[in-house]
């Protein structure tokens, strides 16, 4: 009797596995046409564009708002809730001309109130510093027409615009704190419901100000473990994704999917705090840049689908120019004899120095970790790991000493100044390194007006830089982005704004 | 004539031998006769050796060493549990994270059945006050579960190999103060206790010699099956990186590590969790066996 019901019992169980396991594409498929689902990588935090910086909240914020002017792939500013502008000599002063007839979601039309509203909205907000800090007064000329002043001359002001979504002033003052849990813009798709653990509902603006969406519903669907999501994917209930290389497998030959490789402006570094010892040598910062084996990080950590970095910025970027830098590719004889110079000629043991690295578990970052960990033990140097979940706050506050971390640049690289100047400290700028001579370059690159002259400044400014090493640039990563062969997709490079499902139809 | 008495007489010393033997040989020999126990001793003795023999049968850089042009291989003579992303010998690695999954069982177990085995004890023996005040304080952290605790613990005190042995003896104390307690008020009014007592024996010495002793079956199970559970626990605590730092490897980390390559090279992931199932397994079925072994009502 036991005996029959142990075998009942086990082919149960084996029928549920073989139904659970079972491929089952008809789900996927129901109502295609009409609506897609897009796999997002991260939990959503909350839609006050300016009060989050998560990559997922953005996704949303690209397809719910619209921006004064928007950037393509080749850096290349293009109009869009601004018609036009003009920029005055002393490029301190634009004036923009919004389109007529823009409707936000609660059918109020755009007015140049919006757009004043909007830009001193996100000057309360720290999370915009970056790309407002220097709009000095925004002023409304007329209903369609806003002129904002700036500070200083700002080259990358216009791109910085991408990053500002213009929202409607009866709306966010009648929704007070709710703004954070819902959203109205002028975009092509409209917020329907949102659970910020799992889902983004949105579905077509029929009053948008161009065409229609192709697609009418759209879902933004949080799946925790990406292996699921790549199953998802096969099993066509996610139609499109960007998929990890670690599991890409056999993904990119399979030819139910379309694929693209796209080389955001992003970096990963190891952020080094250039204020405590023995890190505030810079012998020591070059031994351990020599030390650094990149194409084995690149192989180990992101199979392969990226390129060694020299700075925190690639030659895709205006002004990079790395023709007089220092090599810093891997040599770890002249890693030693650097530690040497350096009165370490035995190597050292970070211990000893209060010293561990911050490392974001699970993620890629933490396998460059353990390469570094293995390279820099090759050249006598001990390091140990420890796991953070705040290396963000941590790099900011300068309460760290070695962290790895992806860090976005521009296209110009006037915006480094974040990253390497003292106007970044509390910011971006983790390597607390604050040297007047930087500071004065960038100035100098910011205030000259003609190109060649420009890249002649940045260039002398890279070869310094380079040479400082105030941090540790392991490579450019490329994203990798799958989905199905029916569905039209367009991927873009920035990690911030990747896909406009406006853009998106089904075959 | 005299030889068959001499022969008689023997027979009767041995058969009197065979009565006198000692309840640990008594044990021994039932544990003997369990089919399973026997395989998962032999099992888990295997493992032992290997981990305290590793540094003589194994090249102990081979669990470090990173080598990009033989990452992510399968199974094979070379390897024979594969190699990882890093391409580190998995086997080896296995090995190695062995010493620091039975380490972290074993004295988590152990320190915890003693602190917690006293306090038992204590508190089973005195009764009254401290009773009272003992298993209120144990009531208050059994209220949290095991792992959520070692988790708080971990975060606080910093990831590694001893806080991960603090947390979870911590955790576990309350258990086996419960389990001792109730086993010692089994034989706390026992009239052997009572004739110690009127002898005049020190509290201390009468725990340790005359309780302890005859409440030790339930201990024992419970320890040798703990350890399995300890083990586990463990293992997820490392496989949410709150365990053992790399590169040392653990068995819990390890899995944690090849998660993201299910897909494409699913050894990674299935051997060294075949090795935590079959492990973790022993030590149940020993302690079954042992549970068996050591009750009187099932004595042949």
């Amino acid at each position: 009797m036991k005996k029959h019901f142990a075998v009942l019992l086990c082919t149960i169980m084996l029928f549920t596995a073989v139904v659970g396991c079972s491929n089952n594409n008809a789900g996927g498929n129901v109502s295609q046409k009409d609506s897609v689902v897009v796999y997002v990588s991260d939990i959503f935090s909350m839609l006050n564009p300016f009060a989050t910086t998560a990559n997922s909240d953005q996704y949303i914020f690209n397809q719910v708002y619209e921006t004064l002017a928007v950037v393509d792939d080749n850096g290349k500013v293009n109009p869009c809730l601004a018609e036009s502008w003009e920029i005055s000599e002393d490029a301190l002063t634009y004036t923009f001309h919004l389109v007529e007839g823009a409707k936000f979601h609660n059918d109020e039309e755009l007015k140049a109130s919006d757009v004043v509203f909007t830009f001193n909205m996100a000057k309360k907000y720290p999370g915009k510093k970056n790309f407002i800090d220097m709009v000095e007064s925004v002023e409304a000329l007329d209903e369609y027409t806003v002129c904002i002043k700036l500070n200083k001359p700002t080259p990358l002001f216009l791109v910085y615009l991408h990053e500002v979504p213009i929202m409607n002033e009866k709306f966010v003052t009648e929704a007070g704190e709710a703004i954070n849990e819902t959203a109205c813009g002028t975009g092509p798709y409209k917020l329907v419901e949102i659970d910020f653990a799992t889902a983004a509902k949105l579905t077509r603006f029929d009053d948008y100000r161009l065409e229609p969406a192709a697609i009418k519903d759209v879902e933004l669907r949080y799946i925790s473990d990406a292996s699921s999501a790549v199953i998802a994917l096969e099993a066509g209930e996610v139609h499109f994704m960007d998929v990890v290389p670690s599991m890409v497998g056999t993904l990119l030959e399979n030819p139910n999917f379309n694929h693209d490789l796209r080389q955001p402006l992003n970096t990963s570094v190891i952020s080094v705090n250039t204020t405590v010892p023995p890190l505030d040598n810079k012998l020591v910062r070059q031994a351990l840049t020599y030390a650094c084996d990149k194409q084995s990080m690149i192989d180990i950590a992101y199979e392969g689908y990226a390129v060694p970095a020299r700075l925190q910025a690639n030659t895709n970027c205006f002004g990079v120019d790395f023709s007089d830098a220092t090599d810093f590719s891997y040599n770890p004889e002249k890693a030693k004899e650097l530690l040497a110079e350096a009165g370490y000629p035995n190597g050292f043991d970070f211990a000893d120095f209060g010293i561990t690295m911050d490392v974001l578990g699970g993620s890629f970052h933490e396998k460059i970790a353990q390469v570094f960990q293995q390279n820099l033990a090759d050249i006598g140097v001990k390091l140990e790991l420890r796991n953070t979940a705040t290396p963000d706050e941590d790099a900011q506050s300068g309460n760290f000493a070695l962290m790895n971390q992806g860090l976005s640049y521009r296209a110009d690289f006037s915006y480094n100044v974040c990253h390497y100047g003292t106007v970044g400290l509390g910011g971006n700028n983790f390597s607390q390194m604050s040297d007047p001579w930087v500071d004065e370059m960038f100035k100098k690159g910011e205030l000259e007006t003609d190109p060649e002259k420009r890249k002649a400044i940045y260039k002398e400014l890279i070869e310094y830089l380079v040479d400082y090493c105030p941090s540790i640039p392991i490579f450019h990563r490329q994203m990798i982005y799958v989905w199905a062969k029916d569905l039209n997709a367009v991927a873009h490079d920035s990690t911030v704004h990747p896909y406009y499902i406006y853009e998106w139809s089904w075959n | 004539m005299s030889i068959q008495n001499s022969k008689k007489q023997k027979s009767e010393a041995a058969i009197v031998y065979k009565k006198k033997q000692s309840p640990a040989r008594e044990t021994w020999r039932r544990l003997l006769k369990n089919k399973s126990s026997v395989i998962s001793l032999v099992f888990l003795i295997i493992v032992v050796l290997l981990a305290i023999f590793a540094d003589v049968l194994f090249d102990k850089s081979l669990i470090t060493t990173q080598r990009v042009d033989i990452r992510i291989q399968p199974p094979s003579l070379e390897h024979w549990f594969g190699t990882d992303v890093y391409g580190r010998d998995i086997f080896t690695r296995m090995v190695y994270g062995s010493r620091v999954s039975l380490t972290i069982g074993i004295v988590t177990m152990a320190l915890g059945m003693l602190i917690g085995g006293l306090l038992g004890a204590c508190a089973a023996y005195f009764g009254g006050m401290l009773d009272s005040f003992i298993m209120r304080f144990t009531d208050m952290f059994m209220a949290i579960p095991e792992t959520l605790l070692a988790l708080c613990v971990v975060a606080a005190m910093g990831a590694s190999a001893s806080s991960l042995i603090f947390a979870l003896t911590i955790a576990i104390i309350p258990g086996n103060c419960r389990l001792v307690r109730s086993a010692v008020l089994g034989v706390v009014d026992t009239e052997y206790v009572e004739a110690a007592r009127a002898c005049g024996m020190s509290d201390f010495r009468i725990i340790m010699t005359e309780i302890l002793p005859n409440a030790l079956s339930p201990i024992i199970v419970v320890s040798t099956q703990g350890v399995a559970n300890i083990m586990l626990t463990a293992s997820s605590l490392s496989y949410l990186g709150m365990g053992v730092q790399p590169p040392n490897p653990e068995w819990g980390a390890m899995i944690a590590d090849a998660r993201e390559y299910l897909r494409a090279a699913p050894y990674m992931c299935v051997l060294p969790g075949i090795v935590i199932v079959l492990t973790a397994l022993a030590f149940n079925l020993l302690g079954d066996g042992l549970r068996d072994a050591l009750d009187p009502r099932l004595k042949d």
